[in-house]
């Protein structure tokens, strides 16, 4: 078992530590992209990646109460978005969301909170999220990798 | 690999380091359970930045998020939502990269 009381006593320290270290991106081209002949300038806008993504949560209080965190991959969750840069450090984070609220609202309700790109930047992110100017999308039923649609003639 | 996929590596060795956290979360309140997320990606930050080595202990197949796996009414709602000026963008990269590929 977990000492809680070590949570509780650690947890203040760490989300002021999260303030710290969990920032947006300064609005400069990153040097991971700069540097990739396959990425510049194509992605030279591109400031971080986005996803969606389940953690477990533990709700107390029965069925109806439970529900709505009940995700589609089975357990109770929350949907937690979270941006990173291209170090791999987390930029981003929005917890908290019950596991069956759709991705679409969760990012709408990190606008509402804060998060944002710098006029003219972007983050990359999948399909479960809308192509706008805050975050690029790839096209949906389209093979990827260019190397793909030259093998059957298309255009991307 | 796809510019992308970070995001889903990133994800993917966060939850693999705090692995631990599934079962020690049960008797605290909802409130602490979300805090404790925000906790634990400043700690992971904070491994990234001074001892990233910290943070190898992954691979790759354990990757749960790596799956191409969309929710059709998340597609959906992100299809209605989508802006017209960043259709347009996507499709101006989209050329570039093609004309430079060939």
């Amino acid at each position: 078992m977990l000492p809680y009381r070590a949570v509780y006593e650690v947890l203040p320290g760490l989300l002021k530590l999260y303030k710290e270290v969990v920032r947006l991106p300064k609005n400069v081209t990153l040097e991971e992209i700069a540097e990739d002949p396959k990425r510049y300038p194509f992605f030279a806008d591109c400031i971080g990646a986005l996803d969606g993504t389940y953690l477990p949560i533990s709700i107390k209080g029965g069925y109806t109460k439970q529900a709505p965190w009940r995700g589609r991959k089975g357990g109770l969750t929350q949907n937690v978005l979270m941006a990173v840069d291209f170090q791999m450090n987390f930029m981003y984070v929005l917890a908290g969301w019950e596991g069956t609220a759709h991705d679409s609202r969760v990012i709408n309700s990190a606008k509402v909170k804060g998060f944002e790109a710098l006029p003219g930047k972007y983050y990359v992110a999948d399909a479960g999220y809308s192509n706008t100017p805050m975050t690029l999308t790839p096209y949906r039923g389209v093979r990827y990798h260019l190397r793909e649609q030259a093998q059957v003639n298309m255009r991307p | 690999m796809a510019l992308r996929n970070i995001v889903e590596r990133t994800i993917g060795v966060f939850k693999h380091r705090f692995r631990f956290f599934e079962a020690g979360r049960r008797n605290l309140p909802l409130r602490t359970q979300i805090e404790v997320v925000y906790a634990l990606t400043a700690v992971y930050n904070f491994i990234n930045m001074y001892n990233p080595d910290d943070l190898d202990s992954f691979q790759e197949g354990e990757n749960e998020d790596i799956d191409e796996d969309i929710d059709e009414e998340d597609a959906r709602l992100a299809e209605e939502g989508s802006d017209v000026g960043m259709n347009q963008r996507r499709d101006e990269i989209a050329r570039l990269m093609w004309e430079s590929y060939c």
